[in-house]
């Protein structure tokens, strides 16, 4: 199992996988906003989206584990 | 939303790697009340101390031949350009898009401060970045992350504007997030009020900034986005 954790502060602006998807390594996982950029959250590896944690426009802190992939 | 309310929607332009045309292509076709205008180029980076490491290392690249078109499109859409300068030479970038008749009075200004890469959010740099508008523009100030609030409260004892939001900077104070944009909104019209400042409801606004009264209702295609 693997946490994708939020490497900065940011909103969720948009989450584009689900729970159950195959995702590839360096699939996109969701979009956070900071600092006025959009920034991809990706997959560290190839595997299965477990859980989702976070919704859109949630503030998120730095380390939070958006993301779990099995 | 035009139906709902009277806030002046201004919609973004900025982008990083997105050709000038698709930039600016909602603009022609939504006709907002005004419309992001980035005024030069730069770097722009987010780098984390902890890790030693830069998280986004860009070049935002705005040549005048973009700002140009992103101009003579708002022009013809009837769209007033906020114009946003994230460093110094911004401003002075106006001067030729003023001489050569591109760019018209009133001017609005938006003082982005703290962006790695773009001037630093202080108030010293505040200070000069006002006394170098074009004589009486409108300005706003938009500090990024906790450098926010002391520029808050620098720009509403120079008379000047300004924004707060979830785009901008996450934390209420060192150390405690906002929840919302609600959060954010509220801390500033508290410091506008604790100074001697009134905060203007969107019609008063509308007046200050000498945009029309109304509403643009059923003008564009679809729902305006309120963004900054």
């Amino acid at each position: 199992m693997t946490e994708v954790k939020a490497e900065l502060v940011g909103s969720v602006w948009k989450i584009t996988s689900q729970p159950g998807d195959q995702v590839a390594e360096e699939a996109v996982l969701l979009i956070l906003e900071s600092m006025k950029m959009e920034i991809e959250v990706t997959a560290p590896r190839a595997g299965t989206v477990k859980e989702i944690r976070v919704k859109e426009k949630d503030v998120v802190k730095e380390g939070q584990v958006l993301v779990v992939l099995e | 939303m035009r139906a709902r309310t009277d806030v002046i929607i201004n919609f973004s332009t900025g982008a990083v790697g997105v050709p000038a045309e698709e930039r600016v292509a909602h603009i022609r076709d939504l006709k907002p009340e005004m419309a992001a205008l980035n005024m030069g180029s730069m770097n722009y980076a987010i780098y984390s101390e902890k890790k030693k490491a830069f998280y986004h290392d860009h070049v935002f690249a705005n040549p005048f031949s973009d700002i140009q078109l992103f101009l003579e499109t708002m022009k013809s859409a009837g769209v007033r350009p906020e114009m946003e300068c994230f460093d110094a030479g911004h401003i002075g970038n106006t001067r030729p898009l003023i001489d050569m008749g591109v760019l018209d009075a009133p001017y609005q200004f938006s003082l982005i401060m703290g962006v790695l890469g773009g001037i630093p959010g202080t108030t010293r740099h505040l200070v000069d970045q006002v006394d170098s508008l074009p004589q009486g523009s409108h300005w706003q100030v938009i500090g990024i992350g906790l450098n926010q609030w002391p520029l808050v409260a620098a720009a509403i004892a120079m008379g000047g504007n300004v924004r707060v939001g979830l785009e901008d900077n996450f934390y209420v104070e060192q150390g405690r997030m906002a929840k919302s944009n609600g959060d954010l909104v509220e801390k500033a019209c508290r410091m506008a009020h604790d100074l001697g400042r009134e905060v203007a409801s969107a019609t008063e606004a509308r007046a200050q900034l000498g945009i029309s009264p109304s509403p643009r209702r059923g003008e564009g295609r679809g729902e305006g986005q309120a963004k900054q």
